[in-house]
């Protein structure tokens, strides 16, 4: 882990305290509506939501049920031949003569499951972590700061192992499931949120407002709670966001890898993009509608969280 | 800066002792302990013994990791299930190919994202800007071994333009150098041997360097934005240089600084693409390696993998901070 | 005839007016005052003189220039940055500046670069941002000499520590091979003042070179730039908001208020009877030892911010004491010969 990378983040997160310090209670009214008026937010905020919108609504709006192998015969006559898009069938079928559209629409809910529970894994642990570890070592004396220290060195070792393979060196004690993907994803996300969390908690724990809370006697762990703590949440949100794009990439690449869910039955779209290789030159529509929808939807995400995260910056914000 | 080496090799050791820590961890929590996945499954209760007794398994917790630790040093990781043959063999041959593969795609992901970075941000506002940002907004989402695929059906199955496996064509005479076939068939003469390897690597190349390319685009966009407007830029205008020396000179050195930290910070998702890329093109790499070991559940190989992989991205990552020190005089003083 | 000779100098970004029709004159080897409150236009009057203004292409940008400068306000900081970074069409100059004969502003771009740096030079507010942190001072200082004087390698070495000792920077060849975050604040101002003067300017343009500087540092580079100017003949546009910066250096003072000159007059004459009720505000604003402590200062009511368009009327008008009817009935003219103003209630105040 570099010594660059860590301030480099550190930086970051206090430029986003600073903003907070500078203009505490018109900044969020500011950034929302900086944010209404860029296109990147809103083309993100419009693909997030119509994503949410179909895994909720997904079971009314599906025409079949996305595991009935209803036109089996007829793929299985053809050859793997597999028809595309007819009436009866708007992107046509898959490999196993089930209607690819209702699959489409039902693997929405699947995948945002998976992104946000990886994510909620990753952020709850996370924050506790960094968070504890900010906490320990700015008010619990000379101890606290060795704990701080080691755990906050054990996240740099943790760092030091890509993302991915992290995730994968998990799933592989787990055997491949769907709770494997979630959990491994979501695990291999802690060490990143931790240091941004601590970071953050950092930043807070020297601004003014904690200073002039601990003159006039309120007790430390009021502070922490109370003021520190949801304070520093603002670029972890922001952060939660991109990494949810993050989460539903990787949790692809590990039903790819073989390590997602083994039931054919159940659609997402990971495992839809994963299990479409295998007739790639044959048959490349079955990997495309869940590549295009995983990218979109990521993209949704990722364009949300740099909106977010440019609305908050300073530094960004005076080049206006 | 002799001060500012020793102590970031200090971390250096803190962060692999740390790391065998954590692989010694990951390797007692495997299913039915490290034993049952270094033996063959026809193993005896004898041979379950023998090998609980010669890995130390009966000993103390840190006995037990103070010997993981000798053999992980003396390179003794095992043996592929899969193969039979020691991890630490297995590794070592693939390795060169996975190398060539990844500075392949990092040279197209420097070579191309700093001078596009660059121009987007000199032309910030056109049309040439928005398609830099939208492009690496979205290379950023495409799933990796999705693009390798799509580009292997278009290109080499389709089109037939490029080879769509391998390193090499079938048959091809090439003499072992560096293991890189593109280096060694130049260094060699074997010119033939190079242009085929060569054609043989830009289709996973490409495909690796999709992320890479995307962030090194982002990422140079901003710092050069950032230095543009700086007050030292100004008087190096004021000064009447040349605008290359003031490019080269004032701009992008400072500019360098973030772009080589996350240059460094990308090896990581590099290697992973790794896996997912060479598994497409079956090329033979470290990653083709692992991904066969994930679906065979090779535990000592995927062990040695992530220790190999882990160890060059902290000694990568260091090499990166150094450069960083001299890139940046303020860092070698900096306590 | 005149060094410098700055006519009708006009600076727009996008639909604001920095700089609004500004005139005056610097004789070689004098030095001439341009004062004013932050966001007056001087900084933007001096960048356009330099060329350092992006170029315009005549689309209007959001900006507000002039108040985006009062907006930062707590500090007078200059415009420039916030301008290069904020407008995309960058900046629309008119008028003309003549320099030895030639109108500077309508230079193509390379002849303009070879006169900066060689014929006229530029020091900053702010020494620290204004030098590149991971160049050696040496380089900073050598390239400026092989660019305009072609010196190189070991010549062009000899030469800076020549130049820094000139500057009053002690141990000089040492001092080529640090950083600038090595050096103190007052030393970074003296490097880039010796990289100001490496060619010998004839015009030394210095934007407010003492502000961020400590009280002793300040005394310490106004007497530099002083040694330098008399030494060498140079002529010096200084560009401040310290009125006892203006009264220790200059031979002459243009005070500047919303993009315009609002009087102009040698040094003595305008602190003995300054004529326009802005430049008497502002002298009434600083703290004098001469009148004893029970003289109550008093500051210029209302900000920068308050402003009315010159061909409406005086734009000094909303923050001035004697505002009368004839301020607001058309622009006011420059009126006088040696001593000029630009207000009609002048008799009043005198």
């Amino acid at each position: 882990m570099t010594t660059a990378k860590i301030e480099k983040l550190d930086r970051l997160i206090e430029a986003h305290a600073e903003a907070r310090d500078a203009r505490s209670g018109s900044l969020w009214r500011q950034s929302v509506r900086r944010m209404r008026r860029s296109p990147m937010a809103i083309s993100g905020a419009v693909i997030v939501g119509l994503f949410v919108l179909v895994a909720i609504l997904g079971p009314w709006i599906a025409p079949y049920d996305p595991t009935a192998q209803t036109w089996g015969r007829e793929v299985f006559l053809n050859r793997s031949i597999f028809p595309g898009p007819r009436p009866e069938n708007w992107l046509g079928l898959d490999h196993l003569g089930r209607d690819m559209f209702s699959r489409m629409i039902i693997g929405a809910r699947q995948t945002l499951l998976v992104g946000v529970v990886a994510t909620l894994i990753g952020f709850v642990a996370g924050a506790l972590v960094g968070g504890g570890a900010a906490a320990l070592g700015t008010f619990g004396g000379r101890w606290g700061e060795r704990v701080e220290a080691a755990v906050m060195r054990a996240v740099d070792v943790a760092l030091a192992i890509p993302m991915l393979l992290l995730a994968l060196s998990i799933a592989a004690l787990m055997g491949p499931s769907l709770t494997t993907v979630m959990v491994s994803v979501g695990v291999a996300q802690i060490p990143i949120f931790a240091r941004m969390m601590r970071g953050s908690m950092l930043a807070q724990a020297h601004s003014d407002y904690v200073l002039a809370a601990i003159s006039i006697g309120v007790p430390k762990s009021r502070i922490v709670v109370a003021h520190i703590f949801p304070n520093s949440l603002g670029p972890v949100i922001v952060q939660a966001t991109l990494v949810l794009a993050t989460a539903i990439i990787e949790a692809a690449a590990l039903s790819y890898l073989g390590l997602g869910n083994p039931d054919p039955g159940t659609p997402e779209w990971g495992t839809m993009l994963a299990d479409a290789q295998r007739f790639l030159s044959g048959a490349p529509q079955l990997a495309i509608y869940p590549a295009v929808a995983i990218i979109v939807t990521a993209l949704g995400f990722t364009l949300l969280g740099e909106a977010m995260r440019e609305s908050l910056d300073p530094r960004l914000r005076r080049q206006e | 800066m002799l001060r500012y080496t020793v102590k970031r090799l200090l971390q250096l050791s803190v962060a692999l002792l740390g790391l065998s820590l954590l692989l010694f961890a990951w390797f007692k929590a495997l299913p039915g302990g490290p034993e049952n996945q270094m033996l063959p499954e026809n193993a005896t209760l004898d041979d379950r013994a023998a090998l609980r007794e010669s890995l130390g398994l009966n000993e103390p917790v840190w006995v037990q990791y103070l010997e993981f630790l000798q053999r992980v040093v003396r390179l003794d990781l095992g043996s592929s299930l899969s193969s039979g043959r020691p991890v630490a063999t297995e590794l070592a041959d693939r390795l060169p190919a996975t190398i060539e593969l990844s500075l392949a795609a990092m040279v197209i992901a420097v070579g191309i994202g700093i001078p596009l970075g660059y121009l987007a941000a000199r032309k910030r506002g056109t049309w040439l800007d928005f398609a830099a940002v939208s492009g690496s907004l979205i290379g950023i989402c495409i799933p990796v071994f999705f693009l390798a695929a799509m580009l292997k059906v278009v290109f080499a199955q389709e089109l037939a333009l490029l080879p769509s496996t391998f390193r090499l064509s079938s048959g091809l005479q090439y003499t072992d150098v560096t293991g890189l076939r593109v280096l060694d068939g130049l260094i060699t003469g074997e010119f033939n041997v190079a242009g085929d390897a060569f054609l043989h690597l830009i289709l996973p190349a490409v495909a690796l360097s999709s992320i890479p390319l995307a962030v090194v685009v982002r990422i140079t966009r901003a710092s050069v934005l950032d230095v543009i407007g700086e007050d030292y830029v100004r008087t190096a205008d004021s000064k009447g240089l040349k605008p290359a020396v003031i490019r080269g000179r004032h701009v992008m050195r400072n500019a360098m600084l973030p772009i080589v930290t996350v240059i460094g910070l990308l090896l990581g998702s590099l290697f992973a693409g790794a896996v997912l890329t060479e598994s497409v093109f079956s090329f033979g790499g470290v990653g083709s390696f692992v991904y066969q070991a994930t679906q065979e559940r090779d535990y000592p190989a995927l062990m040695g993998f992530i220790l190999v992989i882990a160890v060059s991205y902290v000694v990568l990552n260091l090499i990166v901070d150094l450069s960083y020190g001299l890139l940046d005089p303020r860092v070698r003083v900096r306590k | 005839m005149a060094l410098l000779e700055v006519e009708d100098l006009r600076v727009a970004f996008g639909a604001a007016t920095a700089v609004d029709g500004v005139s005056f004159t610097v004789d070689q080897g004098r030095v001439v005052g341009l004062v004013g409150e932050s966001g007056c236009g001087k900084s933007v009057t001096s960048l356009a003189i330099m060329g350092l203004l992006p170029r315009g292409r005549g689309k209007p940008a959001p900006v507000q220039a002039a108040a985006a400068e009062s907006a930062a306000g707590i500090a007078p900081v200059a415009p420039q940055p916030k301008a290069r970074k904020a407008s995309r069409s960058g900046a629309d100059v008119s008028g003309r500046a003549v320099f030895d004969g030639t109108d500077l502003l309508s230079l193509p771009p390379a002849s303009m670069r070879r006169r900066r740096g060689s014929d006229l030079a530029m020091v900053f507010q702010d020494p620290l941002s204004s030098l590149n942190p991971v160049v050696t001072i040496g380089r900073q200082i050598t390239e400026v000499l092989q660019r305009h004087r072609g010196l190189k390698g070991d010549k062009a070495n000899r030469e800076a520590a020549n130049l820094l000792d000139r500057v009053g920077i002690p141990d000089p060849t040492r001092r080529l091979k640090e950083y600038p975050h090595q050096l103190s604040g007052g030393m970074r101002q003296r490097v880039l003042i010796a990289i100001a003067v490496a060619c010998a300017p004839r015009l030394l343009i210095a934007d407010e070179p003492t502000t961020a500087l400590d009280v002793t540092i300040q005394a310490q580079i106004l007497e530099l730039l002083k040694d330098l100017v008399e030494t060498e003949g140079t002529a010096l546009l200084m560009i401040t908001h310290d009125l006892g910066v203006v009264a220790g250096i200059c031979d002459e003072v243009n005070v500047l208020y919303s993009g315009r000159v609002v009087e102009s007059a040698p040094v003595r004459e305008l602190f003995a009877r300054p004529t326009h009720p802005y430049t008497v505000g502002l002298l009434g604003s600083i703290p004098r030892l001469d009148l004893g402590t029970h003289e109550p200062l008093t500051p210029i009511r209302g900000s920068i911010a308050d402003v009315i368009r010159w061909k409406d009327g005086c734009a000094f008008a909303p923050r001035c004491d004697r505002v009368a009817a004839a301020c607001v009935e058309g622009e006011p003219a420059l009126v006088g010969s040696s001593h000029v103003h630009r207000c009609v209630m002048a008799e009043e105040v005198a």
